[in-house]
């Protein structure tokens, strides 16, 4: 009688085999995601900042460094592009 | 020569910025209606390219004129079916954002004027045949969105805008690069520089070759969508924007990302795209999965809609990469069913902020019975969001699934499984928020939405109710340019696109 | 005598039009309008859907289909109707009890704040199951299959300050979701092999020369677990209990008449693509028979008394899948029919319970009431009657003949025969307690408490009701087997791939189908027996 006044417990049998789990898992993804993924992107923005290129967003010196790194990588991959074979 | 169409509607917005900003400053109470009844021409002259624009392929109100023509530089615009539901997008949430954006205290002219920057270069984007010209617009409309992020952003927007610069930029560098190659390439087989579309389309390039312009154009264009692993710009960047700024990042900004790959990827490295479609569906699938996954445990609410579109996006991304008609044609409306419901949510989560100065799911609770009117559209939304079938969101879904089932079905049904996610994540917020008694005293006396915010939803619950139950007047339109894309990728490659035939049975 | 067919969109537009203009002018009608005009669409909606009914009834009219828009064209997803003897019947079923179940809302919502939205809810339901029941098309179907879902959503959780109510309606959608999952599975299948989702071109034509007996098989599991979502069978069967918490009349009409019907209907309809399976239909039917077991089980140990009618809806369900996966097709609608008749009247006769006592659930609680409510009583007594199965009540036939197709397939379907057997005794015996727990015995009420009989608008339905309960058996008898001519151009052309077809044979025997009567007749009265030997005693 207790089993069928209880339903035989199915609801919580899901909630621990399912629910819970799941939640776990998608906090663990979370987790994963602030941690690893961004932190990976934060960690490289961290290295070229000790590399000497200020972030520091409005500052001229900075604009300059950003165009002159940009138009150097451009270049530079430009320039391993057609020294490839295949071209 | 006919009427230059497309310039002129990229001419419009940049002159309206223009009369914005030249108003006197301290007329405040005129500079958002002046902003809100230009940026609606716009909206007017689309509606123009739409009528007249006829179901075929190729491009239509295509306009060119030399600018460097030693470099093969040219102004060349036209829009084709996937172009044209882009630019209607574009300037139907434009004057949605303004009238959303009434509480902007910091200097409202200059924001107003940078939301119509961004929307003449998000116009210019979708239009430009020529690389360069893509390129400079695709450049140009970071700086608006950088300010906006920059300057009226919360607490941490400063961060937020490096991030999505820094992120940007460096696709975009190796997209340059890519775009000068191409042109190398045309100049060594022809004689002569182009950066003109059309004529890099007749390029014959080697697989090799091909393999690593994919890569590069791929790579810019994954980090704009974004793709899972490179989609973490996003969130911060959401969570810090104004409303205004959210609804286009997410509503037309990342579209940027799909359409590139439909407008370079697929057609100019049709050999690589068949190639590397597997890898491109893989991240696809696992931003769907993923990103759903991420969203069920976000405690912002911004936030959380910021992840349920990196899960959307992975659905459109897998449609593009299925290489079949409903699949391309799923990919392409599903673009503006974002926009439309994702843009919708945005400006409620915004117009919570405006009344409770927090985005924290657990800051609410039982908002339905103090707020009703709100709680209906958000409800809307949701399930315009979750794909509900009559709403605008199922009829990209369920284009995509099946028309990636018939060429990667496994990933299919794995993306099939963010249906279910995505009904957690949305009702278990939307539960948190509005049900129950409202049993925080801030939560008691919170006004409903206005004549005026009412009325922004209007539009929106209209576009997501026709696209929804009559997609036809998108799809006709679309069809043509995507089976040219397919088409393509046949003629060049050994795909073949798996056709159904009624009474005929496959395999 | 075709008149009606080019206006048979009326049925899905009417009452989607009384949703669509009490949301928006509801609010400004005072009571009871807005209930009267939701009544008013559904109950236009059920004498077109008579009207059209006839002639096909009669043979003089043909099923047809009636084209109204392109959807996708690219999948072949379009908005048509089909008007055939099963969707005909489906809509007078829905249109005919949606229509007293309006009615009766109009007494039982009454006071609530939100009594125009509850009727908002009430007829965009009715729109939303009409489109799932008349569509065509694979997809028309899935917009109907959702909609609901979306109703049942919004109307389990209509009272959404109570916690528990937005709990549960969120949980209803989600488990449902599961279930959908699988059958947008099985559209994909369905679509990659005929290259169309409209049902006249792919499954109801010529299923067999396109589909291999291991697609036919997986594309059947997807549907089933689809439908196992939607009509509440093991494993995805949580939600419906838990859906207790919307206002009686929601459970009525969505979570007993209609909507959980849905599944079967969708079985039903897809049949030819089970049979093609040689697994499919045997795993149905065990699915049916162990949910409707394991729900009487749990039926039997509740002291709430919707949550007895919500296991015993769960139960009744799992017979309709019993009777379907024994290729009883026309008795599992027979089922489906009845059970929308009594089931809809004992839920309602519960609120009419609840209401007269005082938003009281809990039976402990009541006792003696057949003296303060006299016509819930006697309708109720019906109601249980026809569920227990007692001749000559609906239930009594429907049951037998599910018991029966699953008799006549022979060999392992013996052993859920048998399980069908003790679940009916189980049946009789929860309900007969449940009966003398709430109408016998010495009053157990509140102190201070005087329950009153409902008001007619209330009483009305239950009285309708307990007419179509007690005579809808007749429909088909063994020797009137109405039902069964009627529906026979839907299933004639079936023929189970894991039968020997020794159905007709075996149920032709006139002497062995009158003894499983007398035998499920038996274990009924058995079940009443021992329910009023264990609880009027003790009360």
């Amino acid at each position: 009688m207790n089993a069928s006044e209880n339903a035989f417990w199915v609801d919580r049998f899901y909630g621990k085999t399912i629910v819970l789990p799941g939640k776990k898992l998608a906090q663990g993804m979370a987790s994963f995601d602030s941690f690893f993924v961004d932190g990976a992107v934060n960690g490289v923005a961290g290295v070229v900042k000790r590399i000497g290129v200020s972030l520091k967003p409005l500052q001229s010196g900075y604009v300059r460094s950003y165009g002159a790194t940009f138009v150097a990588g451009v270049i530079g991959l430009v320039i391993f592009f057609l020294t490839r074979g295949s071209l | 020569m006919d009427f230059p169409m497309l310039s002129v509607l990229i001419l419009v917005p940049v002159l309206a910025a223009v009369i914005v900003m030249v108003l006197p400053a301290n007329r405040t109470e005129l500079h958002l209606p002046v902003a809100l009844v230009l940026s609606l021409l716009p909206v007017g002259l689309a509606g123009v390219l739409f009528a007249r624009f006829e179901s075929a392929a190729g491009f239509q109100f295509v306009e060119q004129a030399a600018l460097i023509e030693r470099w093969g530089i040219s102004w060349h615009l036209g829009i084709d079916g996937i172009a044209l539901p882009l630019i209607l997008l574009t300037t139907v949430l434009v004057p949605i954002s303004i009238a959303a954006s009434t509480s902007i205290a910091k200097s409202p002219q200059l924001f107003l004027a940078m939301v119509l920057l961004l929307e003449a270069g998000l116009i210019g984007v979708f239009s430009a045949l020529d690389l360069i010209v893509f390129f400079v617009f695709f450049e140009a409309i970071l700086i608006p969105m950088y300010f906006i992020i920059g300057i009226w952003g919360s607490e941490n927007r400063i961060y937020a805008a490096i991030k999505f610069f820094l992120y940007t930029a460096f696709g975009s560098a190796l997209m340059l690069a890519g775009i000068i190659a191409l042109s190398v390439l045309q100049q060594q087989k022809t004689g002569f520089a182009s950066f003109d579309y059309n004529e890099l389309l007749t390029l014959e390039i080697a697989p090799g070759t091909q393999a690593w312009l994919f890569a590069v154009f791929g790579i810019a264009f994954a980090i704009k969508v974004p793709m899972f692993p490179v989609h973490t710009w996003l969130p911060d960047a959401h969570v810090q924007a104004p409303t205004a700024g959210s609804v286009l990042l997410a509503g037309v900004m990342l579209k940027l990302g799909t359409y590139g790959f439909l407008r370079f990827n697929l057609p100019l490295f049709p050999d690589a795209a068949v190639k590397y479609a597997p890898v491109v569906a893989t991240l696809a699938v696992i931003g769907i999965v993923y990103g759903a996954a991420v969203a069920i445990v976000q405690t912002d609410l911004k936030k959380l809609v910021a992840y349920s579109s990196v899960s959307h996006l992975g659905f459109i991304m897998l449609g593009i990469v299925a290489f079949t008609q409903s699949g391309l044609d799923g990919g392409v409306i599903q673009m503006v069913n974002h926009g439309i419901t994702t843009g919708a949510l945005f400006l409620l989560v915004g117009m919570l902020y405006e009344r409770r100065h927090t985005k924290l799911i657990a800051d609410f609770g039982g908002l339905q019975k103090t707020m009703p009117i709100f709680a209906g559209v958000f409800l809307f939304s949701t399930f315009a969001s979750i794909g509900l079938p009559g709403l605008n969101g199922f009829v990209g879904e369920f284009l995509v699934l099946v028309g990636s089932y018939a060429t990667r079905p496994v990933f299919a049904i794995i993306a099939t499984a963010g249906v279910v996610l995505a009904a957690i994540y949305l009702l278990w917020a939307y539960e948190r928020v509005f049900t129950g008694e409202p049993d925080k005293p801030e939560n008691v006396n919170v006004p409903d939405l206005n004549l005026r915010e009412t009325l922004i939803f209007v539009p929106l619950i209209i576009l997501i109710l026709t696209l929804g139950l009559y997609p036809k007047v998108l799809l006709n339109r679309i069809e043509p340019s995507t089976a040219a894309i397919i088409d393509r990728i046949e003629a060049t490659t050994d795909f073949v696109e798996p056709t159904f035939v009624i009474g005929e049975p496959s395999e | 005598m075709d008149l009606l067919a080019d206006y048979l969109w009326l049925i899905i537009a009417l009452p989607l039009a009384g949703a669509v203009a009490l949301h928006f002018g509801g609010k400004f009608l005072p009571e009871p309008l807005p209930g009267i005009a939701a009544a008013g669409a559904i109950g236009t909606a059920f004498l077109i859907a008579a009207a059209a009914f006839v002639p096909l009834a009669t043979g003089d009219a043909e099923p047809h289909v009636l084209m109204l828009w392109d959807w996708m064209p690219g999948l072949g997803a379009a908005f048509e109707i089909r008007w055939d003897q099963l969707s005909a019947l489906m809509t007078l079923i829905i249109t005919g009890v949606g229509t007293l179940i309006h009615i009766y809302s109009i007494g039982y919502m009454h006071g609530d704040p939100r009594f125009s939205r509850f009727f908002t809810y009430l007829n965009l339901f009715a729109a939303s199951m009409l489109t799932l029941v008349l569509a065509n098309n694979y997809a028309m179907m899935f917009v109907g299959w959702e909609l609901v879902g979306l109703c049942s959503y919004l109307l389990i959780s209509f009272w959404f300050t109570r916690p528990s109510a937005a709990a549960a309606g969120k949980k209803a959608f989600v488990v449902n979701r599961i279930g959908d999952f699988a059958f947008i599975v099985g559209l994909m299948l369905i679509f990659t092999q005929f290259g169309s989702l409209t049902m006249s071109e792919t499954v109801l034509v010529h299923p067999g020369e396109v589909l291999s007996p291991g697609t036919a098989t997986a594309i059947a599991i997807l549907f089933l677990i689809g439908a196992a979502g939607k009509s509440a069978q093991i494993p995805l069967y949580v939600w419906l209990p838990d859906a207790m918490e919307g206002p009686t009349p929601v459970s009525a009409l969505i979570h007993a008449a209609t909507m959980v019907t849905a599944g079967v209907y969708l079985i039903a309809r897809n049949a030819a693509i089970f049979e093609l399976s040689p697994v499919a239909l045997p795993i149905v039917a065990t699915v049916g028979a162990a949910t409707a077991l394991v729900a009487a089980l749990i039926a039997v140990g509740q002291n709430d008394i919707k949550k007895v009618l919500a296991y015993s809806t769960v139960s009744q369900l799992g017979y309709m899948f019993l009777a379907i996966g024994s290729a009883g097709y026309v008795a599992g609608v027979f089922h489906l029919m009845t059970h929308a008749f009594f089931k809809a009247l004992l839920f309602l006769g519960a609120g009419s319970v609840i209401h007269g006592m005082h938003e009281e659930q809990d039976m402990r609680k009541m006792g003696g009431l057949r003296k303060a409510m006299p016509i819930t009583h006697a309708t109720m007594l019906v109601a249980t009657l026809a569920i227990a199965g007692i001749f000559p009540f609906a239930g009594f036939f429907s049951k037998d003949e599910i018991l029966a197709a699953a008799f006549a397939n022979g060999g392992y379907y013996l052993v859920l025969w048998g399980v069908g057997l003790f679940t009916a005794f189980l049946t009789a015996f929860y309900m007969t307690r449940q009966y003398i727990m709430v109408f016998w015995g010495k009053p157990r009420w509140v102190e201070g408490l005087t329950p009153h009989e409902s008001s007619l608008w209330m009483t009305v339905p239950l009285m309708v009701l307990a007419v179509l309960s007690a005579g809808a058996g007749f429909l088909n008898t063994p020797q009137l087997h109405t039902l069964e001519d009627y529906l026979e151009p839907v299933f004639e052309a079936l023929n189970p791939a894991h039968l020997e077809s020794e159905l007709p044979r075996i149920l032709g025997m006139d002497g062995l189908a009158f003894g499983l009567a007398i035998v499920s007749l038996g274990v009924a009265v058995i079940g009443i027996g021992s329910a009023l030997f264990v609880y009027a005693r003790s009360s």
